[in-house]
């Protein structure tokens, strides 16, 4: 388990029904600090869900926002994002 | 769905499917799965065979099911955001039997996705039939609490714009003029119900005649949420004069094109 003292790369759901990709230092508290974050817009059902999001990345028929630092309220839920899926969110293009 | 302990790890659904079973697994650090992304569905397979004296007899049948969920929610005004999601699952079933004699038969199945699915198959003869199915949910999210990220992204877009017009938009942002997105269609025109306008590109300089209120055709509109809105291109526009209305939609008298997202 990364140090909480590290960004780590993290899945963030906000009450809103926002989808975040980004590297967070804490994920706990009210709020929690994204960098470079990305918005998953729409995920498809290659994901099996959304925490595939987490688990093995965005594919191809994803929509992601372009990356962005921003601070996130109303947090529902907060899952670890493997190495493997955090490189296809880097990788993954601005997609309207 | 309660809540998990931190560090717990959450298995995920087991997804069976023609080629075998799928597993992964994701770590809740915090929360749970929010419902609104969750979603299940049942399958059902119902066979029914008949046959009668002596004799051997089988068959088969295929089912399918599928299913779908779908949820909504919106936000307004500085401090929200807002987003929708659905999903949708496919469910497949079926049943076979073989034997003789008489009787009936019957199967089921169930799946999982999003929404509600069900499955049936039938065959000739007697015996059992069993269905399965499953499905997986698809989704939208846009929204962050603040309307913030989209807000973020602009110095994203603008750092991407050719020169001058990067420096047109750092010239109105440090003039305090209100700069957002807006949508157009491929041919640069309103994709929104706006009315027929003059073809959105850089330095294009949209106006209507007050008194300004926004919904109507006085008004000229724009977001911080454009993922709510339709549209092939997306532009940065600023907002010159009164703007009223929130991150969903703005509306002004005067919109001058700055760029377009790329």
């Amino acid at each position: 388990m990364p140090s909480n003292t590290k960004d780590r790369a993290v899945l963030v759901t906000t009450a809103h029904k926002g989808v975040f990709f980004g590297y967070a230092r804490k994920t706990d508290g009210a709020t929690i600090k994204l960098r470079a974050a990305r918005n998953c817009i729409y995920w498809t059902t290659v994901e099996k869900g959304f925490l595939g999001l987490a688990s093995t990345g965005p594919g191809l028929g994803c929509k992601i926002g372009p990356a962005a630092d921003i601070e996130l309220r109303d947090i529902t839920c907060v899952a670890e994002v493997t190495d493997a899926a955090a490189a296809k969110w880097e990788n993954a293009p601005w997609a309207r | 769905m309660g809540k998990r302990p931190l560090g717990s790890v959450m298995q995920m659904r087991a997804i069976r499917s023609d080629k075998g079973f799928v597993k992964f697994s994701a770590t809740v650090i915090r929360g749970a799965v929010p419902a609104a992304f969750s979603g299940s569905g049942d399958g059902y397979g119902y066979r029914y065979g008949s046959g009668s004296g002596s004799g051997y007899g089988d068959g088969s049948g295929d089912g399918s099911g599928y299913g779908y969920g779908d949820g909504d929610g919106d936000g307004s005004g500085p401090g929200s955001g807002s987003g929708y999601g659905y999903g949708d699952g496919d469910g497949s079933g079926y049943g076979y039997g073989d034997g003789d004699g008489s009787g009936p038969g019957y199967g089921y199945g169930y799946g999982y996705g999003s929404g509600s699915g069900y499955g049936y198959g039938d065959g000739s003869g007697y015996g059992y039939g069993y269905g399965s199915g499953d499905g997986d949910g698809s989704g939208y999210g846009s929204g962050d609490g603040y309307g913030s990220y989209w807000l973020a992204c602009l110095t994203y877009f603008i750092a991407k714009l050719p020169d001058s017009y990067r420096a047109r938009a750092r010239q109105l942002q440090s003039a305090g003029v209100k700069l957002a997105y807006w949508r157009s269609t491929a041919k640069g025109q309103p994709s929104n119900h706006g009315a027929w306008i003059a073809e959105a590109a850089p330095s294009v300089v949209h106006k209507v005649s007050g008194p300004l209120e926004i919904c109507t055709e006085r008004a000229l509109h724009a977001t911080l949420i454009p993922p709510k809105w339709k549209g092939e291109r997306w532009w940065i526009v600023a907002l010159h004069g009164e703007v009223v209305g929130d991150d969903e939609k703005y509306g002004c008298l005067e919109r001058e094109i700055i760029g377009e997202c790329v």
